[in-house]
C-alpha cells in the first residue's frame, strides 16, 4: 500500500515537472534595462545604492525582530526561574 | 519549594506548585508585543521603500536642492529633533512610573510626552507653511514630492502616536491603578520609540545629506 502511495506521488510530481517551461535567460525589467544599461552614470549608481539598501532592509528588520524575540524569551525564562526559586 | 514545570502538548509551559494545581504560564513573548513587532516590521518596509525612492532621486541629482527652491530649515529642525528625543525620555519615565505603580507620575510623564509630540508636529507644520510660501510645494518637482512624501508620512505617524498616547492617558486617568494600562502603554511606548528612531534616520538623510 505504501509503495503504491509513493508511486502515485512520484507520478504526480513527474507530471507536474513535465509541464514546466524550458530554461530561459534571466530577464530584468524592461524599463530598468533601458534606463540603466550603460556606463556607471549617477542614475545607475543611484539605482544600485537604492537596490542594495532595499535588499538589506528585510534582513535587518527580520534580524532585529529575531534578536528582540530571543532576548524577550530569555528575559521571560529568567524571570520565571527567579519566581520559581522564591516560591 | 520550587515549582515543577511541564510542557503541554502544544508547547506552552505548565507550572505545578506545591500549594495549587497546574496553571498555564504566560507566553514568553506576549501576543500583543509580537503583533506590534510584526506591524512595525511592515512599517519599516514601507519607509524603506520611500527611502529607496528618495535615494534614487537624491543621488542622481548633482545640485540638491534645486537652485530655484528654498533650502530646508536646519536650525529649527535640529531643535525640533531635540524635542522629539526628549519625548522618548519622558515616555521611558512613564513606563517606569507604570512599573512602579506611581499613578500621578505616570499621568505627568504621559502628558509631557503628548505635549512634546504636539510641539514637534506644530513646528513641523509651521515650517511646512513657510516652505510652501517660498515655493516648495508637493508639485515643485522631485525635491518637493520626495520631501513631503517622506517627512509627511513620518508626521502622520507622529500624529497617530500622539492620538494613541492621548487615549492611553485618558485610560490611565480613569483607572485607579497604574497596572490597568500596562499593555496599552507598553504597545504605545514601542510605537513611540519606533517613530523617534525613524526620525533619527530620516533627519540626517533628508536634511543633512
Amino acid at each position: 500500500m505504501r509503495a503504491l502511495v509513493v508511486m502515485c506521488v512520484g507520478l504526480v510530481v513527474a507530471a507536474l515537472l513535465s509541464v514546466l517551461p524550458a530554461d530561459a535567460l534571466a530577464q530584468g525589467c524592461a524599463m530598468c534595462k533601458t534606463a540603466l544599461d550603460g556606463p556607471m552614470d549617477p542614475t545607475t549608481e543611484a539605482f544600485n545604492v537604492s537596490s542594495l539598501f532595499l535588499m538589506a532592509t528585510p534582513y535587518t528588520v527580520v534580524g532585529t525582530l529575531g534578536v528582540w524575540m530571543y532576548l524577550s524569551a530569555r528575559r521571560a525564562d529568567r524571570t520565571a526561574d527567579h519566581d520559581d526559586e522564591t516560591e | 519549594m520550587p515549582a515543577a514545570r511541564r510542557l503541554t502538548r502544544t508547547g506552552s509551559t505548565l507550572r505545578v506548585t506545591a500549594t495549587g494545581g497546574p496553571r498555564a504560564a504566560a507566553p514568553r513573548v506576549s501576543n500583543a508585543r509580537l503583533a506590534m513587532a510584526i506591524f512595525l516590521a511592515f512599517e519599516s518596509m514601507f519607509f524603506a521603500a520611500l527611502v529607496a525612492a528618495y535615494l534614487v532621486f537624491r543621488l542622481r541629482t548633482a545640485i540638491w536642492p534645486p537652485v530655484d527652491l528654498p533650502e530646508l530649515p536646519l536650525a529649527v529642525t535640529w531643535l525640533n529633533t531635540g524635542v522629539l528625543f526628549a519625548s522618548a525620555v519622558t515616555m521611558r519615565r512613564a513606563r517606569r512610573a507604570q512599573r512602579d505603580g506611581l499613578r500621578d507620575e505616570l499621568a505627568r510623564a504621559l502628558t509631557a510626552t503628548a505635549v512634546l509630540g504636539t510641539v514637534f508636529l506644530a513646528v513641523q507644520g509651521s515650517e511646512w507653511v513657510r516652505l510652501v510660501r517660498h515655493g516648495l510645494t508637493l508639485s515643485a518637482g522631485m525635491y518637493g514630492a520626495t520631501f513631503y512624501t517622506l517627512i509627511g508620512c513620518h508626521g502622520l505617524h507622529v500624529l497617530a502616536a500622539v492620538v494613541w498616547l492621548l487615549v492611553v492617558l485618558a485610560r490611565a486617568q480613569r483607572h485607579r491603578f497604574a497596572g490597568a494600562v500596562r499593555v496599552p502603554l507598553e504597545l504605545c511606548a514601542i510605537y513611540w520609540f519606533f517613530v523617534v528612531a525613524l526620525w533619527a534616520g530620516l533627519f540626517p538623510l533628508v536634511y543633512l545629506l
